[in-house]
């Protein structure tokens, strides 16, 4: 057995004076609830973890100049839970609530769920319909910030380079008026990874469709926004044909494989059916919400 | 005699078990718990290919690893393959069962083992693990049962057939029932290989104590295996022996040998002390599992709801070895038709080797399938004449005195019906949905399950029962207590008869050297078998206690009871005396306070081959489930609403343990309908983990209601049926049924996931 060096930073200074002590190829880990399961299949082990779950700056939620931050460390109970989130953002809550098991969710977090970049990671789509910017470190010290829409490359392939880390992400919140859904195919009810999920913001003017956010996961190799769909939406009056056209589009958007959760013809059909609920459901609640 | 049946004070009565508190608290000593001073781990090395020739095995490198105290392949087992002869059920003659400890010469499923090391740790053997060399010349193999039934096809074993062994059973004529059937209905229904999934995997310990004695503490149904072990080491049958602490669930898993030959094995060459704990993934790929049936059933039935034909033909998949394969067919065989009274009947069966993971016992023991194929039929033959299935299922239940058939009469306590009755009538009206994209179903199902083993193998149980000289109770029982109150419910009898407190009762159990053999924790055999003879002796030392307290007293033994811890005269109440003193007074004159009994099952020799006539089963237990469900019709998500389920206990024992085995029982089957199956590529099991091989969660269980019907009608202790399998039998086709039901569509195949629901709802 080949010993494994373990980093544990208590602050983001302990953190960024770590980083001269970082070997190459160092991992960053925060819950391990992918990594765990990983090793164990397995994956070999990397030289050093630089384990980021207890740098308390990275664990805070705050509001600052109308963006919500988020550190990478927050936990998906703690989004769950917490009331900023609760009350300004409750897709990301439900879309964190979704995930595994309490279990896994009082471990795994934000920024895990996004650096591993899964294509079924539940908060990704969430995200995504947010436009949240993801804040990378670099162990030379630098900063850098870029929207996710740009950060998922390829099938677990993301924009992070090697020596750099997620510190959080941060998004103006979707406001009063939006009416927002988080939406879970998955095989069972509890610690289920979706088959395929959705996120939506939707901002409307009567039955006229304002402005519209729609993502989805599971449904190709990252986490994506659905293009077509908010194309075809957006602009337009809701009706049995805006719903249709919406349904047909998606399947432009996505590029679904089979695999041992499900075939690439379910998820396009739960994949066009979620999405005709939510707007369906979306227009027929009066009011926002 | 003036034991009072029926005048309980703990039987029948919600008691919690006398093993709860230590098991809540995480104190009970499970088999992985185990560890002794300097033991060795053990590890083995898997196949990696379903179906090969193994051409050289070298394992010097692994040897030569510091911390490596043995590596050990086939050659170096005394007698590597034992055979367990059936009978004749084959068509050219009697088949048997190899066991094989490890891979020889052939490989047949992937994760077969083919070689084991010690050493002192467990990162240590997985590094030798790695340096075994291992030359394998790939075969083609053969994965699908219909497959391996053709002329030419690969032979998975060394036989010059695939074929394990078939059966038929005939009543009348099909053909001219058919021709009588004003409807006729045909279905295929096929149902996965399924694990039993239970918390604790494969595990134990084993030493060599300083009398030469190989002692193996391991989780297992079957502390009798210690026979099998001494004949794999060539020792004599006393020179080995098990002990099974408290099991982490078995359902059948660990019916069959898993570690103990291994732990042996090591002992015997090393004469050190060791361990073997399997991974999940090793759990799930390698040990036996529920065998996949495709059932194909032709139904007869007439306008007013009678069933005049019914034809079953069966192909199972044995796997690769045989096992139990041929018991269990023989389980679905008799039971093809369910609790009905069908004119004609036609079944024939047959199990078939193939390169997949080896299949065998599990819960239900092949009733869970064929009962999925009965009862599925059972709501299409109502459908296709337009009756109530409840309706239709009534015109044809068995009931007492009515011949199965196999021609066999059911003479004991058939409560089908009023079950199905009840179950109904619990889930009341459905559910109107108040969603457009949610519709709802309700769905039954009945199933008759044997408890007790095959009446040919002439089963016996034996229980030694003593009360010490301050009137506290001992059993000694060698069962397996896997998780279902098998201990508890014999100290609950004890202690009825003897008129003490369950908690005054301490039962020594399951282990060969010590405790009275009992015979092996399956076929819902425990407490009807163990039950009764812990009755029998305790009943032998309360008669030897009375018969004392009437000489004494000269008071007739009638009027005597043992009541909370005293002797009660009923005629004169001032003369009770404490059961201490009676006790003591009993000692003093030389009465037995002991009593070893045995329990002989009533014995039957084969039945008839050729017709398939005759008495297989001693008993069985009828009960229904019955399901409402919600369907999302946008995802194919199926939500249950209610959970119902009645079933004759005959007597409950422990009201409380018997509901568990209900509702444990309940959620089992739903796994099996809604979501379970190993999922294989080319013998390569897919789904190796919790990950991917999915079972319920608390989130998917809903709440399961129980009830009962106590008829007094069975053959165990106090008129007391078994509850272990019958239970999670009927849940898998009431759960398709009520889905069938919501969407107006046929599902024939399990799972019936959301996948499968939204498939059948948009063809």
């Amino acid at each position: 057995m080949s010993e494994v060096k373990y980093f544990n930073p208590r602050s983001y200074s302990e953190l960024t004076t770590l980083f001269s002590q970082l070997p190459k190829g160092f991992q960053t880990v925060a819950g391990t609830t992918d990594f765990i399961p990983a090793a164990r299949r397995g994956v070999k082990y990397p030289v050093a973890l630089l384990d980021i779950s207890k740098v308390t700056e990275l664990r805070e939620i705050k509001e600052e100049n109308n963006r919500i931050s988020i550190g990478a460390a927050v936990t998906m109970a703690e989004l769950v839970s917490n009331e900023l989130i609760i009350n300004q953002c409750p897709v990301l809550a439900s879309g964190a609530k979704s995930v595994g098991s309490p279990l896994t969710r009082s471990r795994a977090t934000i920024g895990g769920n996004i650096a591993n970049a899964s294509p079924s990671a539940d908060t990704a789509p969430v995200l995504l319909t947010l436009n949240a910017d993801v804040h990378l470190l670099a162990t030379d010290g630098t900063t850098r910030q870029i929207p996710l829409a740009g950060f998922f490359l390829d099938y677990k392939k993301t924009a992070r380079k090697e020596n750099e880390i997620i510190t959080g992400f941060s998004f103006p919140p979707p406001g009063p008026a939006a009416w927002t859904r988080f939406a879970k195919v998955g095989q069972r009810n509890g610690a289920a990874i979706s088959v395929a999920n959705m996120s939506m913001i939707l901002k409307k003017d009567g039955d006229r469709c304002d402005d519209i956010a729609v993502a989805f996961g599971a449904v190709g190799p990252v986490p994506l926004r659905a293009a077509s769909v908010e194309t075809a939406a957006r602009g337009t009056i809701f009706s049995d044909q805006f719903i249709t056209a919406c349904a047909t589009a998606v399947q432009q958007d996505i590029s679904p494989i089979s695999d041992i959760r499900g075939s690439a013809d379910y998820r396009r059909h739960v994949a066009a059916n979620i999405l005709a609920r939510a707007l369906t459901d979306a227009f027929a609640q009066g009011g926002v919400k | 005699m003036s034991y009072k049946d029926k005048k309980f004070r703990i039987v029948g009565k919600p008691m919690p078990r006398h093993d709860a508190w230590e098991k809540v608290l995480g104190n009970t000593s499970y088999a992985g718990d185990h560890e002794i001073p300097g033991m060795l781990h053990v590890k083995a090395l898997r196949s990696a290919h379903a179906a090969a020739r193994l051409i050289a095995i070298d394992t010097s490198a692994a040897e030569a690893l510091e911390g490596v105290e043995a590596v050990l392949t086939a050659k170096d087992v005394p007698h590597n393959e034992t055979v367990t002869k059936f009978g004749q059920t084959h068509t050219v003659g009697g088949f048997e069962g190899l066991y094989r400890v490890l891979a020889d010469k052939k490989v047949r499923f992937y994760g077969e083992a083919v070689a084991i090391v010690a050493a002192e740790t467990p990162e240590i053997c997985d590094e030798a693990l790695k340096l075994i060399k291992v030359e394998y010349e790939k075969l083609e193999g053969v994965y699908d049962p219909a497959e391996a039934l053709k002329p030419g096809a690969y032979l998975v074993g060394e036989d010059e057939s695939n074929l394990v062994c078939q059966y038929k059973i005939r009543k009348g004529d099909v053909t001219d029932g058919f021709s009588r059937a004003d409807v006729i209905v045909e279905n295929t229904f096929t149902v996965p290989q399924v694990d039993h999934a239970y918390m604790e995997t494969e595990c134990g310990t084993a030493w060599m104590g300083e009398d030469g004695i190989i002692t193996i503490r391991a989780s297992t149904q079957v502390i009798e295996h210690f026979r099998g072990i001494a004949e794999v080491l060539g020792l004599p049958q006393n020179k080995v022996r098990v002990i099974a602490p408290m099991v982490g669930g078995g359902f059948g898993g660990k019916e069959d040998i898993t570690v103990e030959t291994y732990l042996a094995l090591v002992v015997y060459k090393t004469g050190r002390p060791c361990s073997m704990v399997w991974t999940r993934e090793e759990s799930l790929i390698c040990h036996g599992k529920r065998h996949a049936y495709k059932m194909h059933y032709k139904t007869g039935v007439t306008k007013d709801g009678k069933l005049v034909a019914q034809q079953v033909d069966i192909l199972s998949d044995a796997g690769a070895y045989v096992y139990l394969s041929p018991w269990i067919l023989l389980y679905s065989t008799v039971k093809a038709v369910g609790p009905y009274d069908v004119e004609t009947v036609k079944v024939d069966s047959r199990t078939v080797l193939t390169n997949n993971t080896f299949a065998s016992a599990n819960r239900g023991f092949g009733g869970a399938q064929v009962c999925f194929g009965y009862e599925r039929q059972m709501d299409e033959a109502a459908r296709a004449i337009g009756m109530d299935p409840l309706e239709f299922r009534r015109r044809n239940y068995l009931h007492q005195g009515d011949a199965m058939a196999t021609g066999r009469i059911l003479e004991n306590a058939v409560e089908t019906e009023a079950t199905g009755i009840k179950v109904m009538e619990m889930l009341g009206e459905k559910t109107v949905s108040d969603k457009p994209n949610i519709v709802i179903g309700q769905g039954m199902a009945s199933s008759m399950m044997s408890y007790g083993r095959m009446t040919f193998l002439h089963d016996t149980s034996r229980s030694y029962v003593s009360i010490e000289l301050d009137g506290s109770v001992v059993v000694r029982c060698g069962v397996q207590d896997i998780g279902c109150g098998q201990t508890s419910s014999l100290a609950s009898i004890a202690a009825e008869v003897l008129g003490v407190d369950m908690e005054d009762v301490t039962v020594f159990f399951g282990d060969t050297s010590l405790t009275p053999l009992a015979g092996t924790t399956t076929a819902t055999r425990m407490l009807y078998m163990s039950g009764n003879a812990t009755l029998k002796a305790a009943k032998a030392i309360r008669d030897n206690l009375l018969d004392k307290a009437s000489k004494h007293l000269a008071v007739p033994v009638a009027e005597l009871d043992l009541v909370n811890h005293q002797l009660v005269v009923e005629s004169a109440p001032e003369r009770n005396m404490e059961l201490e003193q009676l006790v003591k007074l009993c000692a003093s004159d030389g009465v037995e306070l002991f009593n070893l009994a045995q329990f002989n099952a009533p014995a039957r020799e084969f039945m008839d081959f050729t017709s398939g006539q005759g008495q297989v089963f001693a008993d069985f237990t009828f009960g229904s489930h019955a399901i409402e469900v919600a369907v999302d019709t946008d995802t194919g998500r199926a939500e249950i609403l209610k959970y119902v389920a009645c079933y004759d206990a005959g007597q409950a024992v422990n009201k409380l343990s018997a509901e568990g085995q209900i509702e444990g029982g309940a959620v089992y089957g739903l796994g099996y309908g809604a979501m379970e199956g190993i999922q294989y590529d080319r013998g390569k099991t897919l789904n190796p983990d919790f990950a991917t091989y999915l079972i319920p969660t608390s989130m998917d269980v809903p709440e399961i209601e129980t009830d009962m019907i106590e008829s007094g009608g069975g053959l165990g202790p106090f008129g007391a049926k078994g509850l272990g399998e019958p239970s999670s039998v009927p849940s898998a086709p009431a759960f398709v049924n009520a889905v069938c039901d919501a969407i107006g569509k046929s599902i024939n195949d399990l799972p019936a996931t959301p996948e499968a629901i939204l498939k059948a709802l948009e063809s």
